[in-house]
Parts: C-alpha cells; structure tokens; sequence
C-alpha cells in the first residue's frame, strides 16, 4: 500500500536542487467541491471551505499540512445536534517540474471531531463522536517567484466512518481542491 | 465590542426572543363520544404541555437537521381534560422547522409512556404554518385531498401552551398511523389496515437533501411507519415494475396492477390543482404510500405548507419529476386517464363550496391568527395571503386543465 509514498518521495528527493533560503511555515486556506457518498444513502454534491491550512515545511520539498474547517463547525453547530470540526493532516510531497509548477501527491488522515447530543435517563448528554478516514491527494502547484505564496489544484479522494451515539456511518468522498498559502516565515 | 455579543450569540445558536400572550383563543370543553369533536373546523381546542427544564433542555437541542429529533415526557392537559404522561418532540426541516423557544412544529404522542390512547388516538400533529401567512392552507389542502381520493388525514386548530407560555395557534393534523389505517377500514377506504405504511419524504445526506422514489435505488429509504420489515419488498416491486416498463416502452402489467391509479392520479391531481411546490409531483416529497395485502398501492399526502404556492397551469405539470407519473405519462392509456381524470376531478372541485369553506376557517381563525405572540406575518400579510387563497379557489379548476408552456 505504501509503494506509491515511496515512488514520489524518492521522485521529489531526486529533483532539481534545493532553494538557498528554505520555507518553514505556510498559512492559508482552501476549497473543496466535489461529491460524497453516504453509503446505504445516495452520492451528494460536497463542499468544504479549508478555512485555516497550516504547512510546517521539513524540507525543500516536503511539508506537513494539516487543515481545519470551522466552517463546517459553525454550520453543524447551528443546524445539528452534532457539532464537528473536521480535521485533516497529510505528508505533502512535491517533484517540481518545468516551468514552476510542481507535481504534488499527500496522502493522510481526515479526521473529524465533535459531541452529540443525547438522552441519557431523561436528561440531555453529550458523546464523543469520531469520523476518520485515510485521504490522498494528488495535483499541481505553484510557489511565486521569490516564493512568498503558493497555490495548488487537486484531485482529492477519502474514504471511512463517523462514529457517533446515533450510530455508524461510512462515507467516501471525491473532491477537486484548491489551495492558497502564503508563506509567512522563511522565503526562498 | 458592540458586535461581539449577537456574533457570538449566533455561532452558539442561542435566540433569545421573548414573547407576549395572545387572547385566549380556545373553545369551550365539549362532550364527546369519539375522536370527531378534535378536528371539528367549528372549535379551537385547549393543549397545555407542562415539561421538566431537563426535558426543555433536550428539546433546545434540537436543530434543523437533528435526526432523529429526541422525544421527552411532558403532562398534558386536552380541553382541561388530564391525560397524564405524553410522548414529545419537534417536528420539522428546512423552512418549517424552529426552535423549541420561537414556534416549533411537534409530534404529540399520547400512548408513548402511559400505553393509553387519548379518544382513540395514538398521536397528533401540531403544525406551525410557519410558511403560511394564511394560516388555513393546510385545512384546505388535506380538504382537497380527501375530496378526490379519499386518502387524507383530518385537521383541526389548536391553541398551545407550554409550561404556561403561550404558543398560539396552530394546525392540528391527524397523524397516519396504524390508528389512522384503523378509520381508513372503518370508512371502507382501504380493506384491511394490517399492510405495510411507508414515508417517503426526503432524507438529508450531509445536509444534502435526497428525494426517495422509486425506481431510484433508493427504496431502502422509504421509512417504514406502521407494517411489517419485509426488506422493502413491496415498495421494490413497484420499483422494478418501473424500471421494466422504461425497458418495454410502455406500462408494465405488474405495474398497473400493483398501483390504484384511480387513487394515485387523483392525488396527482390535487397535487397541481393545489399548486404544492412541495408534494410527490414536485420532489417528490410529503408523501405517504400504503400497501394493503393483496391490493394496489395508494398513496397520502403529507405536511401540505407547499401548497398555493405555484400556478396549475404552469410548465412544471407537464413532465412529471416522479416516478409514477413519469411510467403513466409514458404510457398513452395511463396518460389519457390522467387526463380524463383531470378534467373529472377539476368539476368536481369546482361544484364544491371552497369559498364558504375558506370563509369559516377565516371566521374561526381570525383572532388567534392575527394576536398570535409568536406568529410572524403582519396582518397586512396575512389578508393579502387569505385574498389570494379566495381567488386560487376560484380560478384552480380552470387553470388546472390548462397546459401552458410557460
């Protein structure tokens, strides 16, 4: 399951030499649309605003991302017993390519967290609830000249459960993506 | 600063409205033999609910799209009639549903704690009309229904009050249930009450909604109210009849006999003549289909806040988005008794007297409506809404026989 990791980190480590002054943190956001199927329910159109993407870069050419959407925590929070704040973190690998675009693949883990609602002896309780499903994105980005942002397309794909009180449910999703973020320390 | 408080008001869900008391609206307590005097159009019955502050504290939890919405214990008195421990929850989606401190719609179980029924009934609706400025919509709607195909669910009114607060006028709305396939037998409407009553009214996946249909792969969704699990069999045989009738051309033989299109093309019928933005014609959604062993499936409408809301004669009727109205209209023999019975049910609509009908409900609701603390139309809105509603009632048989391509 791993061979393609390997593939494209040993890809990115054979690439063209590092920049003089490296990256070290990224802070941006995203968006998602695409389609996500409830299993045992139908395929519905699926929409996510990365709200907050931090990037911790531990080389020219790799990055730990992690995502948040608060968006979706507010929205759940308003309109269900199940507030969540869904969560994401990938190992982000790149093999630059002609012309300063890069050729990006990061797989990971979608993770999702929150409480719900319910009766508990005729009183109101709240229980964990946990989503969590192993992702992999793969696309094109950029980096700016001087390398104060970068922006990127995907094709983003996951696939696993919310496990809640009220009961499991399994989910995949399919997602085209697209990513801005500046690079607020350190700038080749 | 200034804004800090509602913005965090509002990411934490919180509406902290108050609201008045309104006149007191109800009728007198009346003697009864049966379950008739509930939904009497000539009387707004008394509902007081009397909750414990953990069972309010369950209710605010719910939202728009909780699912399933919880159900808590409450005291209810009926008409200054004690009867003791009831079954309570919020009803409701997008556009009807709110929150447990403005005008929520419920589901009043009587027989959820105690086993005991209340004049014979297991559980009643409140609705809101929190889409209807008219308030009476809904009465005329399930009226209409009945009147075509014999398949509806009685209304009534309800003045409501929970722990003493006053909620205001609202819909009071028989509940289809085993008890209510019980009447449907006594009437002569259906044979036998022992078949299998599904929902059919839309699911959410994440917040998506999803329309359940047949022919869809979908029949798993149907929601089995009253009946026996049998794996959705029945509702899969129409669902494959369906599908081999698209393959044949034409209408399956299975599928005209496991289907009374006399009682389904009378509701598609109303569905247009009453304009429902909202029903098995438009979604499909709010609706109801009953399978009685060993005859066709009929079908009952539910939630009816969409209706008077988009003219008969408009494009929108003339390709049906359902799957039942999609295999008949395919089919030059359903079609035409489509039509035929269009153009039946459209005089007989028309001979009724929707107008003294229209101006009763007006008459009894009037008050309550206009001095309802919690109610949210002006009375400007509510008069142009009831004006529109007397000149729909005119106009409707025509329109319906109209198709026009918008």
């Amino acid at each position: 399951m791993l061979w393609p990791l390997f593939i494209a980190a040993s890809l990115a480590s054979a690439g063209a030499d590092p920049p003089p002054a490296p990256r070290v943190v990224g802070l941006g956001m995203g968006f998602q649309a695409g389609s996500q199927a409830i299993h045992g329910v139908a395929w519905v159109p699926a929409a996510d605003w990365r709200t907050v993407e931090v990037r911790v870069f531990t080389g020219p050419k790799t990055s730990v991302d992690f995502g948040t959407d608060w968006l979706r925590l507010i929205l759940s929070r308003l309109l269900t017993s199940a507030p969540t704040l869904p969560m994401s973190v990938c190992l982000h690998l790149r093999l630059p390519t002609d012309g300063g675009w890069a050729l990006a693949v990061a797989p990971g883990l979608d993770l999702g967290i929150g409480l719900e609602s319910v009766i508990r002896e005729e009183q109101l309780a709240h229980r964990p609830l946990v989503a969590l499903s192993p992702s992999a994105k793969l696309g094109f980005e950029h980096t700016s000249r001087g390398g104060h942002y970068d922006y990127g397309f995907y094709l983003r794909g996951s696939t696993g459960a919310t496990f809640a009180p009220s009961g499991t449910k399994r989910y995949s999703r399919l997602v085209l993506e697209m990513t801005h973020t500046w690079n607020i320390l350190g700038t080749r | 600063m200034t804004y800090a408080a509602p913005l965090l008001l509002l990411l934490l869900g919180c509406e902290p409205t108050s609201y008045g008391t309104g006149p007191e609206i109800y009728s007198e307590p009346t003697a009864h033999d049966d379950d008739g005097w509930v939904f009497d159009h000539g009387r707004i019955n008394r509902l007081e609910l009397f909750l414990s502050p953990d069972a309010e504290e369950i209710l605010r939890s719910d939202r728009a799209f909780s699912s399933p919405k919880k159900e808590v214990r409450a005291q209810a008195i009926f008409d200054d009639e004690a009867i003791g421990d009831v079954g309570v929850r919020l009803r409701g989606r997008l556009g009807s549903f709110q929150g447990y401190d403005n005008k929520p719609k419920w589901q009043i179980d009587f027989n959820e704690f105690s086993g005991e029924r209340f004049v014979g009934l297991e559980a009643v609706s409140l609705n809101n009309a929190a889409e209807d400025c008219s308030m009476v919509k809904e009465p005329l709607a399930y009226a209409t229904y009945q009147a075509v195909s014999g398949i509806s669910s009685r209304t009534g009114f309800v003045q409501l009050f929970v722990n003493d607060a006053d909620y205001g006028l609202y819909v009071l709305l028989e509940t289809q249930d085993d008890r209510w396939l019980d009447r449907l037998e006594d009437q002569g409407l259906i044979g036998d009450d022992s078949g299998n009553l599904y929902d059919g009214s839309y699911t959410s996946a994440s917040w998506w909604p999803v329309w359940v249909d047949f022919g869809r792969g979908r029949d798993e969704l149907f929601d089995l109210e009253e009946g026996q699990d049998i794996g959705w069999a029945d509702v899969s045989n129409i669902s494959a009849a369906i599908e081999a009738g698209d393959e044949l051309g034409h209408m399956s033989t299975t599928l005209e006999r496991a289907v009374d299109w006399d009682q389904v093309l009378a509701h598609l019928v109303a569905d247009r003549w009453l304009g429902n933005d909202d029903c098995y014609s438009s979604g499909p959604n709010n609706y109801r289909v009953y399978f009685e062993p060993g005859a066709p499936m009929i079908m009952a409408p539910w939630d009816q806040g969409g209706t008077f809301n988009v003219p008969p004669d408009g494009s929108r009727w003339l390709n049906p988005s359902n799957a039942l109205g999609g295999s008949c209209r395919a089919d030059p023999d359903c079609g035409a008794r489509w039509d035929s019975a269009r153009i039946e049910l459209a005089a007989q609509l028309t001979a009724m007297d929707w107008q003294s009908h229209l101006d009763d409900l007006v008459e009894l609701t009037q008050e309550g409506a206009n001095g309802d603390p919690r109610g949210q139309c002006s009375v400007a809105e509510r008069n142009r809404a009831r004006a529109t509603l007397s000149t729909w009632l005119e106009v409707a048989s025509e329109l319906v026989l109209v198709d026009s391509e918008d």
